[in-house]
């Protein structure tokens, strides 16, 4: 008997022990279980609120042409800093700077006196020439005097003769000779008055030869002052030293330091210390007279929310300007939609980024759940809670319900289907991931 | 010349009893080896529910048709664990579910089968009444009839009783079974019926004498019909399986099939504590089981 009571109570503890397992194994299988909160599909429409970070850009970028040849000592800002009118940008190194400075107006110097050379020069042939026209005029008038008082002189010694004519029964030598003087004297006259006009005609030729030289000597002197003498190239040659030479005597006012000219924002620095500059442009910026245009990209799920002519709102970290502006264009590329905007000149002056907010409303939809509802199970797809039977009875399980997304922002999505109804329960969080069939229990 | 070898007296005493004995050495022999044979998938049970997963796929791979050759087994596992009674006990809450739907269902067979198959069987035994033989036979034909056979007629009748798919579908078929109303009854009838009439005569009534007289000396035949009951019904199969659809009505009978092969570890430690109850029950009642099968040896 004693053998059967061992064995009654073995078999007493065996059960007892079961009975607290059962408990056990239920508490385990209770706490690994997922907790769940569920609400019904409702009727209601999306508001949409597109956020997207995006940049901020120069239409027309602005460039600093770097100073051909001279020795960047440092370079003060860098892309994305903003610059006022008189902002540093760079440093030239002095000593690089002054030696140049000193070569070029040693050039100048140079040249400068041998145009001065030949400017007196110029002016020195020009005045021998006016005096030799000069002495040439007063020569040649005083021979034409000359000539012309004796022409007179015959003349009046011809009407003189012409008084003196012999008697009509003078002897034909008195005759003879009064003619003969006669003839003298015509052949006189008309010698002297050719005489006169070959000396006239000799001024003219002179005082011409004479005009030339003086006019030649003023064009020469005239060249040597206005520097035509040094052609096109010359000139060019001159001009760029003489304003290199300002620049550098500007710079070296400055102390070597290069400032903006007006405010903007940097956009790239294409120089560093140490580096000889070249002609090319040194640092791009935008500036705060130009345009800018905002860019961002929105995602695949984003873009039929967003379309061209979408009034939008944006904003720029650390600013509290706001403005409201249209979208422009939408182009698909690789990784997204970038929507591009052009902002009102002025608009976000200083700024390299912006967040662009679009608020819209949509139809109204038969289901909508909460965003957070929807999972990926190969598309989009809700955990649907039902009551299932199983060994322990019935559980609550969840069954994944494949939806069409119709719509969606970040707290809820419209969703379609011809299995769901405004009854149905669909999972909207849970503590921990969760599988098709999973039982699972309610949130407290 | 050779010299004739000594042989030990040991053997010669060892050669002497085996010709005298040898015949039934043959036969123990034999049995020993049946016995062997027989008791090997019970054997297998605890090294199994022992076995760590990949021992066992190693093992088993030929059966699950990812290996060459034949199956083998270790009776002591090279890798043990405990991990598929963890399983079992800690994170199977499926398996209580049915462990106490089983002991509940078990325990409601039983109780009903006292209550309604042991005054009839009591009735039988002792008292003599027109139409008794027919309504013995007709309790040994039911006694007889293989489950499939009542199959149908059982569901139509649950079906109007709307009682299909409720654990009463399984119990009270079970009641009103007919093979513990016999054992009780070849119990019974050990009393001697002149001790019955004694007591008539001495004025005790019929409950006084089916109480008094009845229990206590039928004991045996009543332990055994409920050891019998209780190991079949522990074990019930087909009636959950046809009856009762609702996985959290089923007994723990139907938990192992819904165990795959691939989880044949666990699978043992299932059967492990499934037996544990049954072990139990046997060793309370094995006295009176040997008893009632030698009442089923005698029914003829």
């Amino acid at each position: 008997m004693d053998s059967k009571k061992k064995i009654w109570r073995g078999f007493a503890l065996f059960m007892a022990a079961m009975l607290v397992m059962t408990y056990v194994s239920r508490m385990v299988y209770v706490s690994r279980m997922p907790r769940v909160k569920w609400s019904n599909p409702t009727s209601a429409s999306i508001r949409n609120k597109i956020t997207a970070e995006g940049t901020v850009e120069a239409v027309n970028a602005q460039a600093v042409i770097g100073l051909d040849g001279l020795l960047v000592e440092k370079v003060c800002v860098a892309a994305g800093d903003r610059m006022e009118a008189g902002t540093v940008l760079y440093e030239v190194n002095m000593e690089d700077m002054l030696a140049q400075l000193a070569e070029l107006s040693a050039q100048e110097e140079a040249w400068q006196k041998q145009e001065l050379a030949k400017r007196r020069e110029a002016a020195t042939n020009t005045t021998r020439a006016q005096e030799d026209y000069d002495t040439n005029v007063t020569e040649l008038d005083r021979r034409i005097a000359e000539e012309t008082k004796k022409l007179e002189e015959l003349m009046e010694d011809l009407d003189t003769h012409m008084f003196r004519i012999p008697e009509e029964d003078a002897s034909d030598e008195i005759w003879i000779a009064w003619a003969d003087e006669r003839l003298r004297f015509d052949r006189e006259i008309a010698e002297k008055g050719r005489l006169i006009e070959d000396i006239q005609l000799e001024k003219d030729k002179i005082l011409r030869q004479a005009d030339r030289n003086i006019e030649d000597a003023r064009r020469a002197q005239s060249a040597a002052e206005s520097g035509l003498e040094l052609g096109a190239s010359g000139v060019s040659q001159v001009r760029e030293r003489q304003e290199r030479i300002a620049l550098l005597t500007e710079l070296s006012e400055n102390e070597g330091k290069v400032s903006a000219e007006s405010a903007g924002d940097v956009l790239e620095v294409m120089m560093q210390s140490g580096m000889r500059m070249g002609a090319d442009a040194v640092l791009r910026y935008a500036d705060d007279k130009g345009s800018r245009t905002f860019r961002t990209v929105i995602t695949q799920e984003q873009k039929p929310l967003v379309h061209t002519g979408d009034v939008v709102q944006l904003t720029f970290p650390g600013s509290a300007e706001e403005v409201s502006e249209t979208i422009d264009s939408i182009v698909q590329e690789s990784g997204g939609y970038t929507v591009t905007i052009r902002l009102e000149p002025g608009v976000a002056q200083g700024r390299t980024e912006g967040v662009m907010e679009l608020n819209s409303t949509s139809e109204i939809y038969d289901f909508v759940v909460p965003a957070k509802a929807l999972h990926n199970d190969g598309g989009n797809a809700v955990y649907v809670l039902e009551e299932k039977e199983g060994i322990l009875g019935t559980e609550l399980s969840v069954r994944s319900m494949t939806v069409r997304l119709l719509d969606k922002n970040e707290d809820y999505a419209a969703v379609a289907d011809e299995l769901l109804s405004g009854d149905i329960k669909v999972v909207t969080e849970c503590d921990r991931e969760l599988e098709n069939g999973m039982a699972v229990k309610l949130w407290d | 010349m050779r010299s004739r070898a000594t042989v030990p007296a040991w053997v010669v005493r060892l050669y002497g009893r085996w010709r005298k004995k040898r015949t039934a050495w043959f036969a123990t022999g034999i049995c020993v080896a049946v016995a062997v044979l027989i008791c090997a998938p019970l054997l297998m049970i605890p090294g199994g529910s022992l076995m760590d997963g990949a021992e066992m796929r190693q093992i088993l791979s030929p059966i699950l048709g990812d290996g060459r050759g034949f199956a083998a087994w270790h009776l002591i596992p090279v890798y043990p664990t405990i991990g598929h009674f963890y399983r079992l006990l800690i994170e199977s809450p499926a398996f209580y579910q049915l462990f106490w739907n089983t002991v509940g269902m078990t325990a409601a067979i039983l109780l009903g089968q006292l209550v309604v198959g042991l005054p009839s069987a009591w009735a039988f035994a002792a008292f003599r009444f027109r139409g008794r033989d027919f309504l013995f036979g007709l309790y040994v034909v039911l006694m007889l009839l293989p489950f499939q056979v009542m199959l149908l007629p059982q569901y139509i009748v649950l079906q109007k009783l709307h009682l299909y798919n409720h654990p009463a579908a399984v119990i009270l078929p079970a009641v009103f079974s007919t093979f513990p109303v016999f054992i009780m009854y070849r119990g019974f009838t050990q009393i001697d019926a002149e001790i019955l009439e004694a007591a008539r005569l001495d004025g005790a009534g019929e409950l006084q004498i089916f109480f008094r007289i009845g229990l206590p000396l039928g004991r045996m035949g009543i332990q055994a019909a409920m050891v019998l009951s209780f190991l079949e019904y522990w074990n019930l199969v087909e009636q959950p399986m046809a009856f009762l659809e609702e996985q959290a009505t089923w007994p723990l009978s139907l938990y192992l099939p819904q165990i795959t092969i691939s989880q044949a570890g666990f699978a043992f430690a299932v059967a492990v504590m499934v037996l544990i109850p049954a072990l139990f029950v046997f060793a309370l009642g094995q006295d009176a089981l040997e008893e009632g099968i030698a009442y089923i040896g005698v029914k003829g």
